[in-house]
């Protein structure tokens, strides 16, 4: 290859991989097109390895080839080896992996890598390289640290996971960054600073929807519950639930006496319109017991126009839920329990109960997480797939319905 | 070389506020696959690492890049393997909860 191509093509390819990172991160954060930005994640990987062969056409690739085989080997048993579930430690440790290879890679340059990448290095700049050296290896030392700690220390495969992997993914990108500052290489140094800053936002997020701080979530101190017995209770707003259902395929909705006094049952057939006029299959699970009185929940819907032939009583809804994408919970509690199958010392054990955990993701829209009439626990708040949607429940159905037009909107 | 210390350190502060700007809401079904896609994305140290296992002359720049091309490909490779099954399982009829 000429050295004026080279000159052309370095560039050209370090910018169109940093746009696919940039583009698969973005990606990656809806629900509609995540699994298209893991593929352009993985494309700018691609991108950028074939730009780094043609900047380095004229090394020696014997060792490098070697270090690839046995990573490569290595992640492929790492990604297929185990089930996803039975394998939790692994992701907040895979995450840590950039960190360490940034850290070792700046340990190497003290050794005296200097023939490449640093060319003639600027005495000027060999204070700002030391201290970025420097820096890369301590941000690494701290990813390991986080993500060992995050897979296999006391909190490890609770709901606060995402929260370690994405600190540690943080300090891993950190720690990138700065070896690529230190060696001047523009891709790994705009790469790394974007994961460095969107990981820290993802754990605040995964931290606020837990109610503590991230790093209370990754060593499993701080705020344990909310003065209720309870632990573990993830909360989100209206938006994100929007985003969730928007993607359903199959809706079970399941109102309860909140629904009722809020008198959100208009709402709450809004939001399944919305739903389906998107193609989604939306269904009403009617607990025989829900309301006030047996069938309130049959009168409330038909004075919001709900169709007679969309509502499912008990077991047929518990067949509905095997295969639902999303349970929406509007304002039940009781009705809801899975005590009423698992605990036998608990007072609703042997009632009839509808089965919402059955379903993929669960909402629960509820004003707390104050018990219902049965004065019991609900164990459903705590489950990995619940999540809780504090507010009135017509408020949150009225926002829920407005961010589904906006969406629908922006769709369109 | 196209980068540059200094141009490498205007691209890492730049990016530093983009990064921020990326991540807004995630519905809470994506946290976990989400968190491994920036797991294997910081691993582009590996782009550094291959370069350097070339340029090396001591024993020492020898195993410690060849371990960091080691470790690093594994993070990029065994990171979106899991974040891309992780989905499948999502999308897909009867596969894991999250």
């Amino acid at each position: 290859m000429t050295s004026l191509l080279r000159t052309f093509a370095i560039p050209v390819l370090d910018i169109a991989s940093a746009v696919l990172f940039i583009m698969g991160l973005k990606l990656m954060g809806r629900a509609r097109s995540a699994r298209r930005g893991a593929t352009l994640l993985g494309l700018g990987f691609v991108v950028a390895l074939v730009g780094t062969a043609v900047e380095a056409a004229d090394l020696d690739p014997k060792l490098a080839l070697a270090g690839l085989a046995l990573g490569i080997g290595i992640g492929l048993l790492a990604g297929y080896g185990a089930k996803i579930g039975s394998s939790v430690g692994w992701g907040p440790a895979l995450a840590a992996a950039g960190g360490v290879a940034a850290a070792l890679v700046a340990l190497a340059a003290f050794f005296g890598v200097e023939a490449w990448p640093i060319g003639g290095a600027l005495a000027l700049q060999g204070g700002l390289r030391g201290a970025a050296l420097g820096l890369a290896v301590v941000s690494g030392a701290a990813a390991l640290g986080l993500g060992l700690f995050a897979g296999f220390g006391p909190a490890a495969g609770g709901s606060g996971q995402p929260a370690g992997t994405a600190l540690a993914a943080s300090a891993s990108g950190l720690a990138s960054a700065m070896l690529g500052v230190a060696l001047g290489n523009p891709i790994v140094a705009t790469v790394g600073a974007l994961v460095a800053t969107a990981g820290f936002s993802l754990a605040a997020i995964v931290g606020k929807a837990l109610g503590r701080a991230p790093l209370d979530i990754v060593g499993g101190t701080g705020r344990k519950g909310d003065g209720d017995g309870y632990a573990n209770v993830k909360a989100c707003g209206p938006e994100e639930t929007a985003m969730v259902l928007e993607t359903a395929r199959k809706v079970v909705m399941v109102p309860g006496y909140g629904m009722a006094v809020a008198q959100a049952q208009h709402a709450l057939a809004d939001v399944a319109k919305l739903l389906r006029s998107r193609g989604a299959d939306v269904v009403y699970a009617i607990h025989p017991a829900a309301g006030l009185i047996p069938g309130h929940m049959n009168i409330l819907l038909d004075e919001a126009k709900v169709d007679p032939a969309d509502l499912r009583a008990w077991e047929a809804a518990n067949q509905e839920l095997a295969d639902a994408d999303v349970a929406l919970v509007v304002g039940a509690n009781d009705i809801v329990n899975p005590a009423a199958k698992d605990d036998p010392q608990s007072a609703v054990f042997g009632m009839p109960f509808l089965d919402v955990g059955r379903a993929r993701t669960v909402f629960v829209v509820k004003r707390s997480l104050r018990p219902g009439a049965a004065a019991v626990k609900n164990q459903l708040f705590e489950r990995a797939n619940t999540n809780m949607v504090f507010g009135d429940a017509k408020k949150v159905l009225q926002a829920i319905g407005l961010e589904l037009k906006t969406q629908m909107k922006a769709a369109a | 070389m196209t980068g540059g210390l200094i141009v490498s350190l205007y691209l890492c502060t730049l990016a530093f506020f983009l990064g921020l700007d990326v991540i807004r809401k995630v519905p809470p079904t994506l946290y976990g696959t989400l968190a491994t896609g920036m797991g294997a994305a910081a691993a582009i140290s590996l782009a550094v690492a291959l370069p350097a296992a070339g340029a090396t002359n001591t024993a020492a720049g020898a195993v410690l890049s060849v371990s960091a091309i080691a470790v690093a490909s594994a993070g990029v490779v065994g990171g979106l393997v899991r974040s891309k099954r992780a989905l499948r399982d999502r999308d897909g009829n009867g596969g894991e909860k999250q």
